[in-house]
């Protein structure tokens, strides 16, 4: 392929421009800024068009780059070219986006529209992608490292394998990806995990309610037992036996009353009698048993009488003295002695029945009576005394017999007590509390009833949940499984695919490995060795150092070389012009010499387009 | 007096995995409907009881429905007696909270049940069952004696230890009925009794082919007993082998189909296994088969088991060929199983071709 001539409608600063290029080599020296990267770029636009505008910020894609800086409408040009099939002009107009790009390809000599190529001119021409074109025929000064795509691996590899297995292994892996693609997708449309979840929210729910379904027994077995008991209760205390006692203890409790009131009668009876009575009982059984009192009394009385005889006698024995009768004085001494004798023996007797004395005394002065009238009121309470008694003992047999009937009261209320649990008088009151209970217990009995079918019935149904879940899970995970093996043997396929392809691209290092020093012994005749694995990295000297640590100049030179070693290998179809932007600018003056040598005899094979901005270079 | 000797219902079995989830449920109801048409056809023949030798469920979660159905099912036939050991399937099961008296569970514990001049014995499986239960086990020798177990008798498998017909010598009994064995199998105990296998009532995998499933009627008169078999499933596991060694095309892989599978249809559940050699470039296309036979039989699977012959001496010959490297890698990979080295090259082929993958 050879470039003829273009045309610059706009392009980066171009606008309007004409270029014509030699057959073999064309030098374009011109100052910096002139625009040579631009003119090298436009080229490879018209082959490859435009990549499309850059999404990032920070970058800038070629069509933002090259768009002109007074866009009127007109971003593009037209290049003349020879090639195998002829001669053609390529012309390109570019939108903002590549879909607004216009392409036309016209047949050089009779200027009509040719369809021999469509807009994707580059890779028909050439048979390598733009990347691989950038790689290879484009040297630039400021980029001339290369590495190795999978377009340029399988492009070097058809110089050594046959037929169209290397073509067909991207289509193969494609295939394979897609593949798998639909069976993770399909895996995926499984949603296992989804069912696994729901299959675990099914057995929680299960729990929960095989809890509440427990919990519910329970509160139904302590309901039951409290109404079993509550209906015990009430079997053995109906009101029909608890009336029995409460009936015995009601008469009791009537006749104890009635007996009370009796003996308030008779007390009443016994008041009216003693009301004019003054002595008491205990007065008058005193006063009429009592002998010591008037004992004392008497002895009082005697002591008196014996005080007065002896006085008399005394006066006597005084009288029988002065009358000298000795008989007169022996009787007066006599009547003296038996008088002071008696005094003796009654103050004796009188001091020994003081208190009873006293006693008798106290009576009589309490109820202001004298002797003779404590007789008339002891015979006074003589005459009420029997009618008293009667009534006392009346009083004393109903009381009891009020005592007997409270302690039979006791014993029934006892006895009601130890078989209803209450007090009688609390029976009613506690009965119709039962009665509350029993009925609160068979509301909840029949609420914890209504819980339980409730509960069961949901526990039926997520147990049938679970049943499905778990036999749509268990197909599922087969499934997943099944799609895990052929996911396992696709990858092995792919894997081994890509083992294979580069098993036999190895082998095309060796034609590159030969270029490469055909180019590189011609600058470097006793130069180190440099090893090129098969991602076509170079590697320096014994230590295989990486070329990173080699001087500008031989830096450059190495990359020169993998270049045209990979142009030589890469392009089968068409030999392509090579563009060559400033790229020995760091070379010394005796490689400089070696480079145009080079060139040269290179320009038989190729056309060469060499853009430099110094004369010494061109 | 008729009995129906029946075993290994597996009713709610999950094993169909394969299918679509209405085919799962409906294969899944047809076996619990084979339990009600088996008791309408008890009822119908005048059968006394049904002895349900094991595993009526598949497992001891079943749906409620399904439960509700064979409650339904035993407690509408109140004329029929339900005899019923547990299996390994659904060991411990309980079919009623209060059992109806027509329905009798044999336990742990040997127990027997007299019905006129019959007397029906049995014992629930246990993995291993006690030798107690062979010293307990005693029959009235004037009596007709059937004896109803779960487990295998020539050798114990996975689940189970043998029954043990050496300690069932001289027992009386007349007739083993034993289920677990889902084939139908026969032999004898002694000079006087018999066991016997009656099958499940209807296939639920690929390892049970055919129709051959079903009941035993067995009729008892004046202590003899006379048996007949009634096939009675309504689904029929199918396999067919198509050896491919010579076939030529898919017209002729579709011509063997359907001479093969001529007598099959809606009730079959098919599997059409693709054996013998081809070499490169003769694919089945096992979508297009499933494709074109798929609505004709209730399920269809397809297996290739083929084995694909590659001119190994041709490959190692082409040095520069991506098919070659390909098929020499894939041979020389000592970590891939034969079956996986086949279906790696066949997977490969069809990508280097351009073709849609066919795994």
């Amino acid at each position: 392929m050879k470039l003829i001539s273009c045309h610059i409608d706009a392009f980066g600063k171009f606008k309007n421009v004409d270029f014509v290029f030699d057959e073999k080599m064309q030098v374009i020296c011109e100052k910096n800024g002139f625009g040579k990267t631009t003119l090298a770029q436009f080229i490879k636009a018209m082959f490859y068009s435009l990549p499309p505008t850059s999404k990032r910020a920070n970058f800038r894609s070629e069509r933002d780059l090259y768009k002109p800086f007074d866009y009127d409408g007109r971003f593009g040009g037209s290049l003349t070219f020879s090639c195998k099939k002829g001669d053609f002009i390529v012309a390109r107009q570019f939108g903002s986006t590549p879909t607004l790009d216009k392409f036309y390809l016209f047949n050089a000599k009779t200027n009509l529209t040719s369809n021999v190529f469509s807009s994707n001119l580059g890779e028909e021409l050439f048979g390598v992608g733009k990347e691989t074109f950038e790689n290879s025929t484009f040297f630039e000064q400021q980029n001339l490292e290369s590495g190795i795509n999978d377009d340029m691996r399988a492009t070097l590899a058809t110089g050594v394998l046959s037929g169209d297995d290397v073509d067909n292994f991207d289509h193969a892996q494609t295939l394979l990806q897609k593949k798998m693609k639909e069976i993770r997708a399909d895996a995926r449309a499984l949603k296992v995990e989804e069912s696994e979840e729901d299959y675990k929210l099914a057995k929680a729910t299960e729990e929960v309610l095989k809890i509440k379904i427990a919990n519910v027994d329970e509160d139904l077995k302590n309901a039951t037992l409290m109404q079993t008991d509550l209906e015990r209760s009430q079997k053995h205390t109906s009101n029909q036996n608890a009336n029995v006692y409460i009936n015995q203890n009601v008469a009791l409790g009537s006749v104890i009353d009635a007996d009370k009131v009796r003996v308030a009668e008779k007390m009443q009876q016994k008041e009216n009698l003693t009301r004019d009575v003054l002595l008491s009982a205990e007065e008058y059984r005193f006063l009429k048993n009592d002998k010591n009192a008037h004992r004392g009394h008497l002895a009082k009385d005697a002591m008196y009488a014996c005080l007065l005889v002896a006085i008399l006698g005394f006066i006597g024995i005084a009288c029988g003295g002065i009358m000298r009768m000795s008989i007169i004085l022996i009787l007066s001494a006599v009547v003296t002695i038996l008088g002071i004798v008696g005094f003796v023996v009654g103050l004796f007797v009188s001091r020994s029945c003081a208190d009873e004395m006293k006693k008798y005394a106290d009576i009589l002065k309490k109820h202001s009576m004298s002797t003779k009238t404590i007789k008339i009121e002891m015979e006074k309470f003589e005459k009420v005394a029997s009618d008293v008694n009667f009534l006392e003992e009346e009083i004393a047999k109903l009381n009891l017999e009020i005592e007997k009937k409270f302690a039979e009261k006791s014993v029934i209320e006892r006895q009601f007590f130890d078989i209803f649990g209450c007090r009688i008088e609390n029976f009613y009151l506690q009965t119709n509390e039962k009665s509350q209970r029993m009925s609160s217990i068979e509301k909840r009995i029949v609420e914890l009833q209504t819980d339980k079918k409730h509960f069961t019935s949901e526990l039926e149904n997520i147990q049938d949940k679970i049943f499905e879940l778990s036999d749509s899970l268990s197909s599922k995970k087969e499934e997943l499984v099944e799609s895990q093996k052929k996911l396992d043997v696709l990858l092995k396929t792919s894997q081994i695919l890509e083992n294979a392809r580069d098993s036999i691209s190895n082998r095309y290092i060796e034609p590159v490995s030969d270029r490469f020093n055909k180019y590189y012994k011609k600058f470097v005749a006793n130069g180190e060795n440099v090893m090129i694995d098969s991602n076509l990295d170079l590697r320096f000297g014994r230590n295989f150092s990486d070329v990173e640590f080699l001087s500008a100049g031989l830096f450059d030179l190495v990359y020169i070389c993998k270049r045209f070693a990979l142009v030589d290998l890469l392009y089968k179809k068409e030999k392509p012009a090579i563009i060559l932007d400033d790229p020995f600018a760091n070379f010394d003056d005796e490689k400089l010499d070696i480079a145009k040598k080079l060139l040269k005899e290179m320009c038989e094979d190729y056309q060469i387009i060499l853009f430099t901005c110094q004369k010494s270079r061109a | 007096m008729k009995i129906i000797q029946c075993a290994d219902l597996h009713i709610d079995s999950k094993k169909f995995t394969k299918f679509t989830p209405e085919k799962r449920a409906l294969k899944r109801h047809q076996m619990l409907q084979n339990f009600v048409d088996m008791v309408d056809f008890a009822e119908k023949n005048k059968i006394s009881a049904i002895l349900i030798c094991g595993d009526m469920f598949d497992e001891s979660k079943v749906l409620k429905k399904s439960l509700k159905t064979v409650q339904e099912a035993i407690l509408s036939h109140p004329n029929i007696m339900f005899f019923y050991i547990w299996g390994n399937h659904d060991e411990g099961f309980e079919i009623f909270d209060v059992k109806p008296a027509n329905f009798v569970v044999f336990g742990r514990e040997f127990a027997k049940f007299e019905m006129q001049n019959v007397c029906v014995g049995g014992i629930s499986f246990q993995r291993q069952i006690p030798s107690s239960f062979y010293e307990k086990v005693e029959f009235d020798k004037d009596k007709f004696n059937i004896l109803m177990m779960h487990g295998p008798v020539d050798a114990g498998d996975k689940y189970s230890e043998p029954v043990q017909l050496k300690k069932l010598d001289h027992k009386n009994i007349d007739y083993l009925a034993l289920g677990h064995i889902h084939k139908r199998d026969e032999g004898k105990i002694d000079s006087r009794g018999k066991w016997a296998f009656c099958g499940c009532l209807e296939s639920a995998s690929f390892s049970y082919l055919g129709k051959d499933f079903g009941f035993y009627v067995l009729n008892i008169e004046n202590g003899k007993m006379t048996r007949k078999f009634v096939p009675f499933a309504k689904y029929y596991y199918q396999s067919v082998e198509i050896d491919v060694s010579n076939v030529k095309n898919t017209s002729d892989v579709f011509a063997i189909v359907n001479q093969k599978t001529t007598n099959f249809g809606l009730n079959d559940i098919v599997r059409i296994v693709f054996v013998g050699k081809r070499k490169e470039g003769e694919e089945i296309n096992k979508n297009m088969i499933v494709e074109k036979y798929a609505n004709q039989f209730f399920f269809l699977e397809i297996l290739d088991e083929t084995k694909m012959i590659f001119d190994l001496e041709r490959y190692a010959k082409e040095t520069l060929s991506l098919k070659a490297e390909f098929i020499k890698n894939v041979m020389a990979d000592e970590t891939l199983t034969e079956e996986e080295k086949q279906q790696i090259c066949i997977a490969g082929l069809e990508a280097l071709k351009g073709e849609e993958i066919s795994l």
